[in-house]
């Protein structure tokens, strides 16, 4: 809606603003002490608390619930308006015990405190009671106390419809209405996530992180013993001092807490959302996660490892000095001990054996310019392009289906595209757990909106319990259905025609590639109807704006490639691309793996895609470097693996990756580590591959160095340092330095942003790149131009491609491999789970996500668990065609039939002891998702492994949001003013 | 051929020589009276703000005139005087109290009781406080 510049008049004062601005939002503009408790910006007007009433026209009305128009007269300062803010304010204060100056939330913001000195509350108009509830501490993350809530339904309000848990709701017909889980139950058995959006928006302290409790105020921790005589003495006080200098003391208290409260903005260490908040630390102690409203990609949104799961941090497990293999043993040694020994032996590995008998693996958990560091390190100093990332495990092939079609390996869009979307096509990707604060922007515009949300995948996840239209093809076989929705799409003639004429290349071969995968041919592949088809394929083609999101799902099979390319192909013919709303998207899984790839730990290329094999190119990396760099192609990391066992590959650096569980087929692959003559690890943590170790390293984690992240929108964020490095480990990029110090390049970098100063020289794709602009919660989205003009949504213009068109790239389908038989009779799915990242090698230092989720499991359907009599909690041995893991039972109908599924958050039963080694020609990513096993009863039970405490075993408690209506229509509620 | 060796990484080791300055600081740590002398420290002022501004506000201007005030009246009075004037108000309020307990006096009992030369001073001493207030007040 196109909105107009306006005036209203506000207190006698002409005041400019826009046709259908939130008048609360212009009165807070005008004076920022302007009273307000239950609206916040996130959530638009709840209605609860009565605090922001002006007169508009004569007429006492919320200022949260009135958009302005031309022409309007609004009085704050009348006497019924004043009295009316009063009251409610009054009201809010008989639900709240003000103990400011002894209370956890008393740093600055509380909205409470802020409101009540706003208004100028002097005395306590109806006296505070408790209401008779136990405070519920049963979270590990946090906790309610009813006592101190003020039944403003900001968390329910968050709850119900930006998480879109829907668990919070406030029972307002009760004698005392509070904030319930479930409609009852305790906090940590039920339906909640524990995404901490609750906790964020709570405007008091009657939702608090319990990292806060005791520890963010000076006299906080004293016993309850002291501190309640404390509050009763002011409470004695207060009707003869007023608040103010009760307001006045917790006033100076906050001041004297947050002199030792670092609030830092950094980038989440997880998954490739790109996640911003600050960080609130006292010393070593991180008291809690802040989201803040400017944060590009999540707002104020975060869910359970972003907001709670920081152990990794201060773990006592933590790598602090360097070690060094001694027989059965490692020897803790000083830096120049470790990186001599490692300049050394791999100089003399490099004389003996050659340039390309040494390797290097970047990480996707480091920072951008650790990534481009690490490949300069391969290139320059070891003049070798055997370098890659974990991007090779998994988004590889999406990236291959995207440069054959439209030209950038990225997503083509923002989350708020995703958001702004008709209908969103999922495929393959459990974006509920595995990229949870994006998925929240789905189920809202869903909810909301509207928006049709169509879901391809092997288990009923949320989004698929969600789901408009939801369907379940046979594994691997993705493919034969896009194509057949495609085919029936150009067909019937739904196809966009005009868009295929002026921007898309290629189009008739295309089709005429398509002739085989009819609707018939589809259901015979897939076991999906034709009936089901048709509909889908009706749905994509009708609606205005599609954005399809896929992940593993799709990526990791013998056809990722092609798959990928198909997804690109379907939105090619339907015209969604380069108008918001619409766009391919393949949900990167870490925090950079974009970035990792972005700047150059790909075999192939250098920073920013620029291929090896190009001479001029070379030559631009070579002068600047000043280093010859080999033009022999790499080898990816499954090739180096390969190429240890073949006798070629001798030393090998693996930086934050845990290659021993994470590249499929473990078995061989640690063999192969075995066989190295020399091996580095540089890590946070002693991961099972740096037990292979020769050296070991110990990096820092993202919390204790700068740096930027580049996100799965393309969105290049920076990290700023919260913390020094534990005990003796040092900053990834800093070590990188020190050992190419010692291999004769004089790298004096003071600062990562001297390093992204060097990259964005030398790389078009982030030309315009720069900390300056990337400052605070700046970000910037490749590509980005010298002058800093970046790109949140691809393709508006042109495709990325010499004449600017995009590509129909014909494919075909490469059927499952390690498929079933009657020996290996069931198929075993695997990924992610929402409470641990990846293997858990962070997430288990975190005690809330082990209560969560204590181990790995195995999921059977109700079906199969009848059929081969086992139960929850029953020990199974799962055997295929490699090896063999041990893990007990979880009975789900998530998972249907003979299909098994198996998250990969153990050490001990790694499932890449499973899977094969067969991977995708076309990208070299492994076929995780192509694994025939045979399941065996141990004979043994334990406890479940998803307990009562866990959310997936609750239901929640969907409603419209707080229902504020049902508020008014208690017998006790009267209107103020 | 690199065997895995199974490892757990060692805390890092604390000097003994430190440990008793280390557990005094810890103490004070934990107690947070660092915190309370590094935050009075850091910020003195954003919390000296804190106190202009309260203090400037009308009931804080009040708080510290009168006290003020009682300082000055209190600075130009003899404190071997008040020292006897609160003597005998502290002896007359003990004893006041224990009236209590006594039953009460006629109008004969009271007319004695007041030309007790004790009663008589008591007075004096009074009415010599109203009379120099009086004055205080005219001139005012």
């Amino acid at each position: 809606m196109q909105q107009i510049p306006i005036d209203v008049l506000v207190d006698g004062v002409r005041t400019s603003t826009h046709s259908g601005a939130r008048l609360v939002d212009v009165l807070i503009d005008a004076d920022p002490d302007f009273p307000h408790v239950c609206y916040h910006p996130a959530l638009g007007p709840i209605r609860t608390c009565d605090t922001c009433m002006v007169e508009v026209d004569g007429e006492l009305v919320r200022s949260c619930d009135m958009s302005v128009s031309e022409g309007q007269t609004v009085v704050t300062t009348s006497a019924l308006a004043v009295s009316a803010r009063r009251e409610g304010m009054d009201r809010i204060l008989g639900n709240h015990e003000l103990y400011c100056t002894l209370c956890d939330n008393n740093n600055g913001s509380c909205e409470v405190k802020g409101t009540s000195e706003a208004l100028g509350i002097e005395h306590q108009r109806y006296p505070f009671t408790k209401k008779g509830f136990e405070v519920d501490n049963s979270s590990p993350f946090y906790r309610y106390d009813a006592d101190q809530c003020i039944r403003c339904g900001r968390c329910v309000e968050a709850c119900q419809n930006l998480q879109v848990n829907e668990t919070l709701t406030i029972d307002w017909e009760s004698p005392e209405p509070r904030v319930q889980w479930d409609g009852g139950k305790s906090i940590d058995e039920s339906s909640c996530v524990s995404c901490g959006h609750c906790v964020t928006v709570c405007p008091c302290n009657a939702l608090m992180e319990n990292t806060m409790l005791g520890e963010a105020g000076v006299f906080t921790g004293l016993p309850d013993a002291v501190k309640r005589p404390g509050i009763d003495l002011v409470k004695h006080l207060e009707p003869i001092t007023g608040y103010g200098p009760v307001f006045a003391l917790s006033t100076v208290e906050s001041t004297i807490r947050n002199a030792s409260i670092e609030r830092t903005k950094t980038v989440c260490t997880y998954c490739g959302v790109g996640c911003s908040f600050e960080v609130w630390t006292k010393g070593r102690e991180i008291l809690k996660i802040e989201p803040k409203l400017e944060a590009p990609a999540n707002g104020i949104s975060t869910c359970v490892k972003g907001k709670f799961s920081w152990g990794h941090i201060n773990s006592d497990s933590r790598l602090t000095t360097p070690l060094v293999r001694d027989g059965d043993t490692f020897k803790p040694v000083g830096w120049d001990e470790a990186l001599s020994l490692i300049a050394s032996r791999f100089r003399e590995i490099q004389g003996e054996h050659g340039d390309d008998s040494l390797a290097f693996i970047g990480s996707s958990k480091c920072t951008n310019e650790e990534a481009y560091l690490t490949q300069k390190l391969a290139r320059a100093v070891f003049h070798t392009n055997n370098i890659d990332n974990c991007s090779r495990y998994c988004q590889a092939p999406a990236t291959q289906g995207l440069w054959r079609t439209v030209g950038y390996g990225g997503d083509s869009g923002s989350i708020s595209d995703i958001a702004a979307a008709d209908l969103v096509l999922v495929i393959g990707a459990n974006a509920a757990e595995n990229h949870p604060v994006l998925a929240t922007r789905v189920k809202r515009a869903q909810k909301l909106n509207g928006q049709t949300l169509i879901v391809a995948d092997l288990r009923k996840h949320e989004l698929a319990q969600r789901a408009d239209v939801f369907f379940r093809p046979s594994p691997g076989s993705d493919l034969v259905w896009l194509q057949a929705v495609t085919k029936y799409i150009l067909d019937k003639d739904l196809h966009d025609a005009d868009f295929l004429a002026e921007r898309v290349n290629n189009v008739d071969a295309f089709i005429q590639s398509l002739a085989e995968y009819t609707l018939e041919y589809a259901s015979e592949h897939t076991g999906l109807s034709v009936e089901v088809l048709t509909d889908v394929a009706d749905r994509i083609a009708r609606a205005g704006a599609v954005c399809a999101l896929w992940a593993m799902g799709v990526t990791q099979h013998h056809g990722g490639s092609n798959t990928s390319t198909a997804i690109s192909n379907l939105l090619l013919v339907t015209g969604n691309y380069g108008r918001t709303g619409t766009g391919a998207y393949p949900l990167r899984g870490h925090n950079n793996v974009q970035g990792a790839s972005d700047f150059g730990c790909i075999n192939t290329v250098f920073p920013g895609y620029q291929p090896v094999s190009d001479p001029a190119v070379r030559a631009k990396f070579e002068a600047a470097w000043g280093s010859p760099i080999s033009d022999i192609k790499g080898l990816d990391n499954h090739g180096m693996i390969d190429a240890i066992h073949a006798g070629s590959l001798k030393g090998m650096m693996v930086i934050g990756e845990e290659m021993s569980l994470v590249d499929a087929n473990a078995n061989y692959v640690q063999d192969a580590l075995t066989k190295l003559d020399f091996l580095v690890v540089q890590d946070i943590f002693m991961s099972r591959t740096a037990a292979y170790a020769d050296v070991i390293l110990p990096g820092a984690p993202s919390l204790e160095k700068a740096g930027t992240f580049t996100s799965t929108e393309r969105r290049i964020q920076r990290l700023y340092q919260a913390l020094d490095p534990l005990g003796n480990s040092r900053a990834d990029w800093v070590i990188l330095c020190e050992l190419a110090k010692r291999l004769g390049h004089s790298w004096d970098y003071v600062h990562p942003s001297d390093i992204m100063d060097e990259a964005a020289a030398l790389t078009p794709l982030i030309a315009g790149v720069s900390y300056d602009r990337l400052k605070d919660f700046g970000s910037q989205q490749w590509p980005v131009a010298p002058d800093g003009t970046d790109e949140p949504l691809l393709y508006t213009e042109r495709f990325h491609f010499d004449d600017g068109k995009a590509r129909l790239y014909p494919v075909s389908w490469l059927p499952l491999t390690d498929v079933v038989d009657d020996e290996f009779d069931l198929h075993l799915n695997n990924g992610r789970l929402l409470e641990h990242f990846h293997v858990g090698n962070q997430t288990r230092h975190t005690a809330g996500a082990m209560e969560k989720v204590p181990d790995t499991f195995v999921e059977v359907s109700p079906e199969l668990a009848v059929e081969r009599d086992v139960q929850d909690g029953d020990w199974v041995r799962l055997v295929s065609r490699r090896g063999r893991v041990k893990a007990r039972v979880v009975v789900t109908d998530r998972v249907h039939r003979n299909e098994l599924y198996m998250p990969m958050n153990s050490a001990d039963h790694p499932i890449n002891r499973l899977t094969s080694s067969v991977v995708d020609p076309d990208s070299g990513t492994p076929a995780y998702k192509e694994c025939a096993v045979k399941l065996e009863k141990l004979g043994k039970r334990g406890p479940p492994v998803l307990g009562k405490n866990n959310w997936r075993n609750h239901t929640p408690t969907p409603q419209t949001g707080v229902e504020v209506e049902r508020k008014w229509a208690r017998p006790d509620y009267r209107e103020v003013g | 051929m690199a065997r895995p060796i199974d490892y757990t990484p060692e805390p890092p080791v604390v000097e003994a020589a430190q440990t008793d300055l280390d557990e005094t600081l810890r103490a004070l740590h934990d107690s947070g009276v660092l915190r309370l002398i590094r935050g009075l420290t850091d910020n003195r002022d954003g919390v000296a703000a804190v106190a202009v501004d309260q203090m400037n506000s009308e009931s804080g201007r009040r708080l510290l005139g009168n006290g003020l005030l009682v300082g000055k009246t209190l600075a130009n009075v003899d404190p071997e005087a008040l020292s006897a004037v609160l003597d005998g108000a502290s002896q007359g309020i003990e004893e006041a109290a224990k009236t209590r307990e006594q039953p009460t006096l006629g109008v004969w009992g009271l007319f004695k009781f007041a030309l007790s030369s004790d009663v008589r001073r008591g007075l004096v001493l009074v009415l010599t406080v109203l009379a120099a207030i009086g004055r205080g007040s005219r001139s005012s």
